[in-house]
Parts: structure tokens; sequence; C-alpha cells
């Protein structure tokens, strides 16, 4: 009888340890998204966007409900057409089925006009791990554009993940 | 009797098929320019992947008068998010189609202090909506009445 | 005809509906209403304006002081009087409690309503053996105030607005257990006329009928909230309640320091005989100094440290229970004295706000 009781507390204790385990990294290729926003386009604050699952990028064997720990380290944002008006400022957002929309980042017009389109990235991230593990994911990109364009506008986002999994 | 089947289910179809595709006017009424009761700003609600979210596009004072620059989301929790401009912020955010003319599970920033506040939607008629900001419960919260816009000459 | 085609074009139809779709923006100056514009009613608040409190649950402790009582013997206003028991009054404080809930709150009107509880428990040495049937009573029993309170905000107009407020109080030393007449209640009114001539000012004059600094009287009211254009400096003032300047630290922790008037009138049981209702009347000036902090979400602490200055502490005997009005310059009797000597103060609280 006492073996029981110890050979059960034993698996109990693994159980929970092993519950409690470590995450660890996986690795990702940059995550390349291109946007559009359909035409015909106004001066003023206009709005590109895509769906995608991020499961499509995740190692095979890793299920995006694995993750455990989401963020985003770089967001590099580039114009398709370059006939097209220069946008004045861009706003990243992510947004999901069954979360709320929240702000990845922003580029200001004097990160633009100097050519530098690295999205300035929000410090709170916590929000990532629940809209990754959503049935699927929207990226939105508004931005404002000082003339009009009569057409489509793309907006492609190259996103770097840093994403852990329990072990 | 095998092409009464058929009809039936035929007909039951068009039947749901409708009733979807009213249901689906009905919440993109929400869809739009609209303007509060201040005046102060004019916000373009759209849908994106069935949800409906709406943001800033006009601001009356556009230009912070202590900076002198256009106004940004000065007040925001986030540290790095104090530059987003305010022109094209997404102050609605999550709205879903609940019936009844209603949008609910949303929510509405206030850049004045920076706080999110739950909130619900209510179209009273085609160009007015009644939208409710509150915290918890719908008690503690207040209703802004919002005025659709159109282009001019388009009536 | 032929089913595949029917059912085929049955799914067809949502896929023509999507096709459609297609927006036509505009310049956003270029814009005008579909039928008419909303009203634009003056907001009850400005930029800056301290938390709004829907529920706030705080207690307050002074520090020792003394208590000097006169004999219950009848006094004329501005009489001098002697003292007849000097005692050390060592803990004076309690739980007060405080709701304020929006009824109906729009663009056009807010109506709030709301409830108090305060309880103030006094210890004082010797009180019993003293003999003094005031400092006896003050010492055995707590004095409570339970109160219902609504406010309407009325703007006229973009600029204009009104305000009104009523408050009932049940103030006296029951206990929940054992309750006094209600025909003792005190009521209580402000009636204001405001402006709110931009998004960072707003001011009000008006007049109240009042309790607060003991007995009943009826004074001016000035309002004047102010935040400046860095949004960091202001005042609140409710003149003459209370007056605060206030310094936003940061968005979420905001310094307010100046005073309040805090009083009430009391019916002491113990006291009351043949149907006249004996009642303490006390008010104090509180200078303080306050720190709001948000602690999660929209809970936030609050914190005052200042002094107590005792403005008046007297005891009336209403004849029949029946109020009336002194003033600043009536001649009614008064029952007896006491003077309390200045203490410092401190209260702790948390609310449920509104920004």
């Amino acid at each position: 009888m006492k073996y029981f009781f110890k050979t059960n507390l034993l698996v109990l204790v693994v159980i929970v340890f092993w519950g409690c385990g470590e995450s660890e990294p996986i690795q990702t290729d940059l995550q390349k998204l291109e946007t559009i926003a359909v035409g015909p386009l106004f001066e003023g604050v206009n709005t590109a966007t895509v769906e995608f699952d991020i499961q499509k990028i995740l190692p095979t064997g890793v299920k995006k409900e694995q993750l455990t720990e989401v963020r985003i380290k770089g967001i590099q944002l580039s114009l398709v057409n370059t006939e097209a008006p220069t946008p004045n400022s861009f706003t990243v957002l992510l947004a999901s089925p069954n979360t709320s929309m929240k702000e990845c980042g922003f580029l200001k017009e004097e990160s633009i006009k100097i050519n530098n389109y690295k999205v300035s990235l929000a410090e709170e991230q916590e929000f990532l791990v629940e809209i990754l593990q959503d049935k699927m994911q929207t990226l939105v990109i508004d931005f404002n554009l000082e003339g009009d364009w009569y057409d489509d506008l793309s907006v492609t986002a190259a996103i770097d993940w840093e994403l852990k999994i329990k072990n | 009797m095998k092409k009464f089947k058929i009809l039936a289910i035929i007909f039951v179809g068009l039947f749901l098929l409708t009733s979807m595709v009213g249901d689906s006017e009905d919440a993109d009424k929400l869809v739009g320019v609209w303007e509060p009761s201040n005046k102060k700003i004019k916000v373009k609600i759209d849908k994106i992947s069935g949800k409906y979210y709406g943001k800033i596009v006009w601001l009356r004072e556009p230009i912070d008068p202590v900076t002198g620059k256009p106004k940004t989301d000065k007040n925001n929790p986030d540290e790095s998010l104090k530059d987003v401009p305010l022109k094209g912020f997404r102050m609605l955010k999550d709205f879903v189609y609940s019936g009844n003319g209603e949008w609910s599970e949303g929510t509405i920033y206030d850049p004045q202090n920076g706080s999110t506040y739950s909130s619900v939607i209510k179209l009273k008629d085609e160009n007015t909506l009644d939208i409710r900001g509150f915290i918890g419960l719908k008690t503690f919260g207040r209703t802004d009445v919002w005025k659709r816009l159109i282009m001019k000459n388009k009536k | 005809m032929n089913i595949k085609v029917l059912l085929f074009s049955f799914f067809l139809v949502p896929l023509l509906m999507v096709a459609q779709d297609e927006e036509d923006y505009s310049m956003y100056d270029d814009l005008e209403y579909a039928d008419e514009g909303a009203t634009t009613f003056a907001s009850p608040k400005i930029i800056g304006l301290s938390p709004n409190r829907f529920i706030n649950v705080a207690w307050d402790v002074q520090s020792p002081y003394t208590m000097n009582t006169s004999d219950t013997i009848g006094y004329l206003p501005d009489a001098s009087w002697e003292i007849k028991e000097s005692s050390n009054v060592n803990y004076t404080g309690g739980l007060r409690l405080n709701a304020n809930i929006p009824i109906i709150s729009r663009n056009n009107i807010v109506w709030q309503m709301g409830a108090n509880y305060m309880n103030t428990n006094f210890s004082i040495d010797d009180a019993d053996s003293s003999g003094d049937p005031i400092l006896s009573e003050l010492n055995r029993t707590s004095l409570s105030t339970t109160g219902l309170f609504t406010t309407v905000f009325k703007p006229l107009n973009d600029k204009q607005f009104l305000i009104f407020q009523g408050q009932a109080d049940y103030n006296g030393n029951y206990t929940f257990t054992d309750f006094h007449s209600f025909g003792l209640t005190k009521y209580s009114a402000a009636v204001l006329w405001g402006k709110r001539p931009h998004d960072r000012l707003q001011w009000a004059i008006g007049a109240s009928r009042t309790y607060r600094v003991g007995e009943l009287n009826y004074v001016p009211i000035i309002m004047y909230n102010w935040t400046s254009k860095k949004e960091k400096w202001g005042t609140e003032i409710l003149f003459p309640a209370k007056a605060n300047g206030k310094y936003w630290m940061n968005k979420n922790s905001l310094i307010m320091f100046g005073y309040e008037l805090e009083g009430g009138s009391y019916h002491l049981e113990g006291l009351s005989n043949n149907g006249n209702s004996f009642e303490l009347r006390r008010g104090a000036v509180r200078p303080r100094i306050e720190w709001n902090r948000k602690l999660v979400g929209f809970f936030w602490l609050n914190a005052q440290l200042g002094t107590r200055i005792n403005y008046g502490f007297t005891y009336d005997e209403l004849e029949n229970g029946k109020e009336f009005f002194r003033g600043f310059f009536g001649q009614q009797e008064i029952a007896a004295f006491s003077s309390l000597g200045t203490s410092l103060y401190g209260l702790v609280g948390i609310s449920f706000v509104s920004l």
C-alpha cells in the first residue's frame, strides 16, 4: 500500500513538472504578406488587408496551439506600386475572428522621408499569442495618402517572428 | 415524389439564403462615414473579415496646439504607440452584428484619456447611431448620437 | 429544367452579391449630412478632470486631540462659554462608502443617483467617569450618516448647462438594528447655471441649501474647473464646499491639494427627551493633499493626508424635532458648545472610476 501512494505521488510530481516545462524557440522564415487596398483610393486614410494563417510557416509537426510566446522582432514595409503616391504614415494592426484588433506598430512621416520603412513596434505584444492561435489572422495596414490613386495599392509586410512553443 | 423533394430542398435553401443576405445587408448598414455629436472628428466604419471597425478620417483641430504638429495618440498606455497619428486611428474595433440593428462585442477608445471602453452600437434610423461606451455593466457608461455623412449632392 | 443548373445558380447568388460590393470615397471635407446633424451639447466633463468615482470605499482616521465641552445651559450664538470638561479623544474615525450610478447618461442629459454611508467612532478618555452626558453619549455610540442623492446635468446647448443636486441625509447615533425617527432626515439641494467655453474650462454659479458646516445654511456656490493647455495643472473648485488645485504627474497619477468642508447635523438619541431632538451640529475644514493613482483597469487608489480644523461643534435642541434656520445672523439659543483641537487626518480608499 505504501508503495502505491509513493508511486502515485511520484507520477503526480512528474506530471506537474512536465506541464510546467520550459518554452523553446522555433525557427521560422521571414513571413512576407502582400496586403491590398482596393481602388479607387483618394487623399486621406485608406486600408490594405490580407488574411493568412500562421500555421503555414510553422515547422512540420508544430501546431499553432503549442505557441506560448510570440513577439514580432521586426516588420519591414515596401510598396508594390512604385508609381502610386507614397503614403505619409502607416499603422500596422493584427486581427483574428475571436480576438480584438491590436496595433503592432507604425511608421512615421520622418522615417518614410528618409526611405526607412522599418516599423516602430509596440512594446506590449502579449496579445499576439491569442491572435496567432486563432483559426486565421488578418494583417491590416492603415495608410495616409496625400493624393488620389485610381487603382489598387499593395503594401508588402515582411514580418520577422520570434516564436516559442511548449516542450 | 423525388422531384418534389428536390424542389423543397431548393426552396428551403433559397429561403435561408435570402435570410442570410438580408442579415448581411442589415449588418452592413453600419458601413460609412459618421460624425459624433461634438463634431470634432469624422469616423469611417468599414468591415474587415466579418467584423466592423471605425477609424478617424478627419479632425476639426488636426494640429496639437502645444507641439504644433499633427495630433497623435499621446495618451496611449503603451509608450511606444504615443506617436501614432490620430488621423487614421482605429477608435472603434471588433463590432459584430447581433441582429435587430445592433452591433456588440466591440470597444471604443477615447484618445483624450487613453481609455478603452466596451461598446455597443444601435442603429436608430438609417442615418443615426446610438453608440454607448461602458465599463463592465452598461449602466456605467454614456451614450452619444452619431450622424451619417454622405458625399455632397448625392442624396 | 436541368436540376444541376438550378442548384449551381443557387450557390452562385452570394458570389454575385460580393462582386457588386464597391465603396465610393471622397475627400472627407466634402461630406454633408445624410439628413441632419446631431445637436452638439456641452459635455459634463473637461479634459483633465479627476476620475469620476462610481463606487468608493474608504477609511478615515484622525490623530488624538483635546475636546472641551461646556455645560448644557443654553447660550446665545456669540456668547462666551466656560469649559466644563476637557477630555482627550484618542480615536476618531470610521468607514466611508459612496456609490454614484448613472441612470440616464446621454449627450443631452445625465442623471445620476447615489447613496452614501459614513460612520465615525469616538474613543474619549474618561468619558463615563466624567459624568458629562455629551461625552458619554459620543463615546458610547458612533455617528452615522446614510444618504441618498440625485444629480442632473442638463446641457442647454453646446456651451451652457444646468446642474441640479438633491440630497437626503439620515444622521444620528443610530445603528442598523435601532433606527431613530426618519422625520429627522435632513434635506440639501443645489442649483447651478454654467458655461463650458472650451474643452479645458467649465464654470458655474448657483445657490445651495446645505448642512456642510453643521447647521442649516443657504449659501451661493461657485464652480470653476480648469485644466492647463499641457493638461498638467488645473483647478477643481466648488466653493465654498471645496477647492483644489491639481497636478497630473502622468495619466495614471494625480495630486490634488486644497480643502474640503465636512459636516452635518446628528440626532443624539440618548440626550433627546420629550419629543425634542438633541442634535450635534458639527463642521470641519480639512486642508489636505490627495494622491489618486490607477491600480488596475478602472480601479484607482485615493489617499489623503491633512489636518482637520474644527469649524463648529455645537448642540441644539430642536423642539418636536423641527429644524430651524439660524444662518450667520440668527439669535436662536445654542444648547451647548464643544471645541475640538486641530488634528491630523488620513484617508485611504479604493474607487471604481470613469475618466
